[in-house]
């Protein structure tokens, strides 16, 4: 009898879950079918419109720089189709989920290429998207921009492949020469086991041997890792003038400085990027005070602030500044290029060729001859009393 | 085009087919819980490119290589884990696939570790390249037709009503005098050959492989595969990896406010699979439970 009643429940449960699901799909598609709807409200006609895809991760680890692109894109897209858009075509965004694996990337990028007939795919964010959607997109002349990946690998992957952030060529040399720069020699080396910490490492390691100095330690900790001392104590064993912490998430990488400082490791430390975070200076405390490290610029253009401003308005606290605005620079990099060649991408990849000196809101770049920028915009940070301060 | 587009997809229904079936070989047709078998995956991808890239071994070989070396730690996995079962076994096999996953990570001067493979070439036969995804598709049902056949034939042997029997009742079995620990291991390794072979057929169709490709997610991909087609049903696997893989791809098409895009895909989607488990709680073709 009860066992009756449970397998009707069930049933009629599953039965109504599925008629709802139905009906969501359905009103979904009439709303979809009619129109689609910018973010201000405006109506946009499908019809001539220029369609661009976006892949980044939408769900999954790095969901929250996925929605960071996608919501700076869609304030830059929506700013230019209230002005009327691009030779009085509107342009239309059309969003897919690559979540940062190769799979999802390549499903993502024949879908944009094959069925939405975009010429022009913006992404992909994590590296390892970006590389396995270039053979499906350089073959059929698709313009491939990304303004998150940061692999080396990317830079010879294609001719119609751009981006407007910085790669672990420009990180790791600028940090090497910082330190030899500030006279240490003996290095010890903390790097997270992750595609762009370790990158970062390999040629860090090369160039600051170059420049005279010695690698006394070189560990490597697994990603999530919470406890170090195996580390630290090797790192202690090479008796080194300074350290560079080279995590890829905040967390880790002020669980480790703290860590350092607890096992009675007073050796200066430096860094990359992760200190910018709020997160990390909380919850390492004192341990960081004095800590220098490495950053992506501030946006300190007026258009810059602008845009942040607007961005805290609408969205919330951005995940980072530079990714809004590589993002924001992006689209309109892009418009300009549609002004000039409509779109035709071979024009589009010559003309994004010849851009020099762009005036974006992270600042005024243009592309090298293998479609990285040519301006790095990186600058030395130091945490002092609890905040950070912009050193040059 | 829209040819383009589903080649791309049925070359994924391809692989991820005879993914699922040599997993239900042994889930399924043996009763052996080994959440490693994405580890065989990784192995099939990882072994593949390693011989034709770094070896310069011609591909044919390097894709059976990449089969038989998993067959090989299908072989080292059931020795391990020879006196488990159930639950423990799941258990073990799932640690197999972090310690084969972290191998892929820290091995670096082999995998590249966390910064993956990228420019693998496309597969080439005594100097014929495949030049498109028309003929990878071709090659990839000319393969996986075979796998399945092979593994279709296998199930329905006298060997195959052994490995049924193994799952159902191991110690009557022995009592009959048959060796359940050969039996065990001669189907985990010929789960793991067509797993390394899937493997293979996936790195050099993305063409870039990285360790997070093998990941607890895609175990969880593929146990949903087998688990809705049915268990022990190879029909169900097959139909099962069309469903799987197409109806994501399908929710592309809904044009759900960009703001909510990424959650509300994930949602209906499980929502679907949630409808077919309560429709069909023993899978779509399954006749058996697993306890």
């Amino acid at each position: 009898m009860n066992k009756k009643f449970d397998k009707n429940f069930w049933y009629v449960f599953g039965t109504s879950v599925g008629i709802i699901v139905v009906a969501v799909l359905i009103v979904m598609m009439i709303v979809d079918l009619s129109t689609t709807k910018g973010l201000t409200g405006q109506v946009i006609k499908n019809k001539d419109s220029i369609k661009l895809g976006l892949i980044t991760p939408l769900t999954g680890d790095a969901a929250s720089f996925g929605q960071a692109e996608l919501d700076a894109t869609n304030i830059a897209i929506d700013e230019i189709n209230s002005k009327g858009g691009v030779n009085g075509r509107l342009l239309q965004l059309i969003p897919e989920d690559g979540r940062c694996n190769g799979r999802d990337a390549t499903s993502a990028a024949q879908k944009l290429i094959n069925i939405d007939k975009v010429r022009i795919i913006l992404g992909g964010a994590c590296s390892g998207e970006t590389l396995a959607i270039a053979p499906i997109s350089e073959p059929s002349k698709i313009i491939l921009f990304a303004a998150f990946s940061s692999s080396p690998k990317i830079s010879d992957a294609g001719e119609y492949i751009f981006r407007n952030s910085p790669t672990d060529n420009d990180w790791a040399p600028i940090m090497a020469e910082t330190l030899t720069k500030q006279g240490y020699k003996k290095v010890a080396v903390v790097t997270e086991n992750t595609d762009y910490a370790m990158g970062v490492r390999d040629i860090f390691k090369v160039k600051f041997k170059e420049l005279g100095g010695t690698i006394v330690a070189d560990e490597v900790y697994s990603q999530g890792s919470k406890d170090f001392r195996t580390q630290i104590l090797k790192v202690k064993d090479g008796n080194p003038d300074v350290i560079f912490v080279n995590p890829q998430d905040d967390v880790s990488g002020a669980l480790l400085a703290k860590q350092l400082r607890e096992l009675g490791v007073n050796t200066p430390f430096y860094s990359a990027f992760f200190l910018s975070s709020p997160k990390a200076i909380e919850l390492a405390g004192s341990a960081v005070e004095g800590a220098t490290y490495l950053d992506v610029r501030d946006l300190s253009t007026n258009a810059g602030k602008a845009l942040i401003e607007e961005y805290k308005r609408e969205k919330g606290t951005p995940v980072s500044e530079f990714i809004i605005g590589a993002n924001y620079d992006r689209v309109y990099i892009i418009k300009g290029a549609l002004e000039k060649c409509s779109e035709d991408t071979t024009c589009i990849k010559n003309y994004l060729y010849t851009i020099k000196n762009y005036e974006g809101v992270i600042g005024t770049y243009g592309f090298k001859s293998n479609g990285d920028m040519d301006t790095v915009f990186l600058s030395m940070k130091r945490i002092v009393n609890g905040t950070s301060i912009v050193l040059e | 085009m829209i040819e383009a587009y589903l080649i791309h997809l049925l070359i994924l229904v391809g692989i991820y087919s005879v993914l699922a079936v040599s997993l239900n070989l042994a889930l399924g047709n043996t009763g052996l819980m080994n959440m490693g078998h994405i580890a065989f995956f990784g192995i099939g991808a990882y072994t593949s490119v390693i011989f034709t890239k770094d070896l310069g071994v011609p591909f044919f070989a390097a894709f059976l290589i990449a089969g038989l070396l998993t067959s090989v730690f299908g072989f080292i996995l059931v020795y391990a884990t020879r006196k488990l079962r159930g639950d423990y076994l799941a258990l073990a096999t799932l640690g197999f696939s972090f310690v084969i996953y972290s191998l892929m990570l820290n091995w670096s001067s082999v995998t590249r570790g966390p910064l993956g493979i990228p420019g693998i070439s496309k597969p080439c036969f005594f100097g014929l390249c495949i030049a498109n995804n028309l003929q990878y598709l071709i090659f990839v049902l000319i393969i996986s037709a075979i796998s399945i056949a092979i593994m279709y034939i296998i199930v329905n042997s006298s060997f195959g009503k052994l490995l049924a029997a193994t799952r159902d009742d191991d110690i009557g079995l022995r009592a009959l005098g048959k060796n359940t620990f050969m039996l065990k291991s001669k189907a985990l390794m010929i789960s793991a050959f067509f797993a390394g072979i899937a493997g293979s057929l996936f790195a050099h169709y993305i063409t870039y492989i990285d360790p997070s490709s093998f990941m607890l997610s895609e175990v969880i991909l593929i146990f949903t595969i087998v688990i809705v087609g049915g268990i022990a049903s190879i029909k169900g696997s097959i139909v099962s990896t069309f469903l799987i893989i197409l109806i994501p791809e399908l929710l592309r098409f809904l044009n759900i406010p960009s703001s909510v895009l990424g959650p509300a895909r994930q949602i209906i989607y499980a929502l679907i699979l949630l409808v077919i488990v309560l429709w069909r709680p023993k899978g779509l073709f399954g006749k058996i439970d697993l306890e």
